[in-house]
């Protein structure tokens, strides 16, 4: 595991639109652009926000990796992936 | 001859622009009066220039670098996000007092990292925008490494504040320079917690800068001041700061809510020096409240 690779690749999503283009169009490019490991490719391609924050990665990079990449980018909406409850997203 | 005529803290939710209808009117009525109380105190304090110390929240300095802090001597806009009713502009700025702290700094022990060309965030742009922006001031901003690791220590940031006193009175114009912290008080940002507020740790941190703790500010520890007030409570740092910069002081809490909807507990205070030495400085800064 690289934490620095994982890092830069949320910074990037979060404030490149051209990374947040490779992720949407080409994923595989942007897997190996950011040498992320299998582990690190499939929580970032399907978006397990509580995986990376259990990893360590700064939250407010994992917060803004799920409002600017996400179908939903709502708050509510990343809370009840984070806590994995969708009960507790509804208190927002 | 230049001083630190006073300073305040507030804070620099962004919320309130992207959710102003999140808590009810009154509560949101009340913090915008708060912001317009400081800007008529910075007013009244006369002053020429502004200091307003921010926090990156990881969008300004990415993992290629990332200073603990740095000082804006150029020309400044922001801010660089899209907030609904804050658009981007051109800031006001005095870059020759900035330069002169920067380079004061350099020859002092404080190795301030420099921007000659900066976007500022909300952090910054927020009280600008709220407090400075309507008296056509001036504005210095300043970043202190609150949110990304490693963080500017406590006691450093305490450091930062006295240097910044100390090189603007040896500034050779007059200046009267009002301090801003921006940031806190309790908050989440980005953790499952987000949306909880501490009443109770937010009233202790306006009790030291009420009371003029700067030291006792500063000897919190990290571990308790996220495990009490959130990751987001790290911002502390610019109130020390501020704080610091006048010297030793009393302070005054102008506003205090738990705003949930906001997922903030927002506090406002002004920081006044007190008579603790007889230097010209000091009898100025007084004479000038």
């Amino acid at each position: 595991m690289s934490y620095e690779s994982v890092e830069k690749a949320l910074y990037d999503l979060n404030v490149d639109r051209r990374a947040r283009t490779l992720l949407a169009e080409d994923p595989v490019q942007f897997v190996e652009r950011y040498r992320l490991t299998e582990d690190e490719a499939e929580a970032m391609l399907e978006m397990d926000v509580r995986k990376l924050a259990d990893g360590g990665w700064n939250p407010m990079l994992v917060w803004g990796y799920w409002m600017t990449c996400s179908q939903d980018r709502s708050v509510g909406s990343y809370l009840a992936r984070l806590r994995q409850s969708s009960a507790a997203a509804e208190e927002l | 001859m230049a001083t630190v005529v006073g300073a305040f803290v507030m804070p620099h939710d962004p919320m309130m622009y992207s959710n102003p209808d999140g808590p009810d009117a009154s509560v949101r009525d009340g913090i915008f009066a708060a912001y317009d109380e400081v800007a008529r105190r910075i007013a009244s304090l006369r002053a020429t220039t502004v200091i307003v110390i921010g926090t990156d929240h990881y969008i300004l300095f990415g993992p290629g670098c990332l200073p603990q802090f740095l000082i804006a001597t150029g020309d400044v806009e922001g801010p660089v996000e899209r907030l609904p009713g804050l658009e981007r502009r051109r800031v006001a700025t005095n870059s020759a007092l900035a330069k002169h702290i920067a380079a004061h700094g350099h020859l002092s022990g404080v190795d301030w990292a420099v921007a000659p060309t900066f976007t500022a965030d909300h952090s910054v742009v927020i009280p600008y925008a709220r407090c400075v922006e309507p008296h056509a001031l001036p504005m210095i901003p300043v970043y202190l490494a609150c949110g990304v690791e490693p963080l500017l220590p406590l006691r450093r940031a305490e450091e930062i504040g006295r240097q910044i006193r100390t090189a603007i009175e040896q500034w050779d114009g007059d200046e009267r320079v009002v301090v801003i912290g921006s940031g806190g008080i309790s908050h989440w940002v980005g953790t499952a917690d987000m949306g909880k507020v501490n009443h109770a740790f937010d009233r202790r941190i306006l009790d030291l800068v009420a009371s003029g703790d700067t030291a006792g500010l500063a000897s919190l520890s990290d571990a308790e001041i996220v495990a009490e007030g959130g990751n987001g409570a790290l911002e502390i740092r610019n109130f020390v700061a501020a704080m610091a910069s006048v010297g030793p002081c009393r302070g005054e809490v102008i506003h205090y809510a738990a705003v949930p909807e906001w997922i903030t507990g927002l506090g406002f205070a002004a920081i006044m020096p007190v008579a603790s030495d007889v230097g010209p400085h000091r009898k100025a800064a007084l004479n000038a409240i």
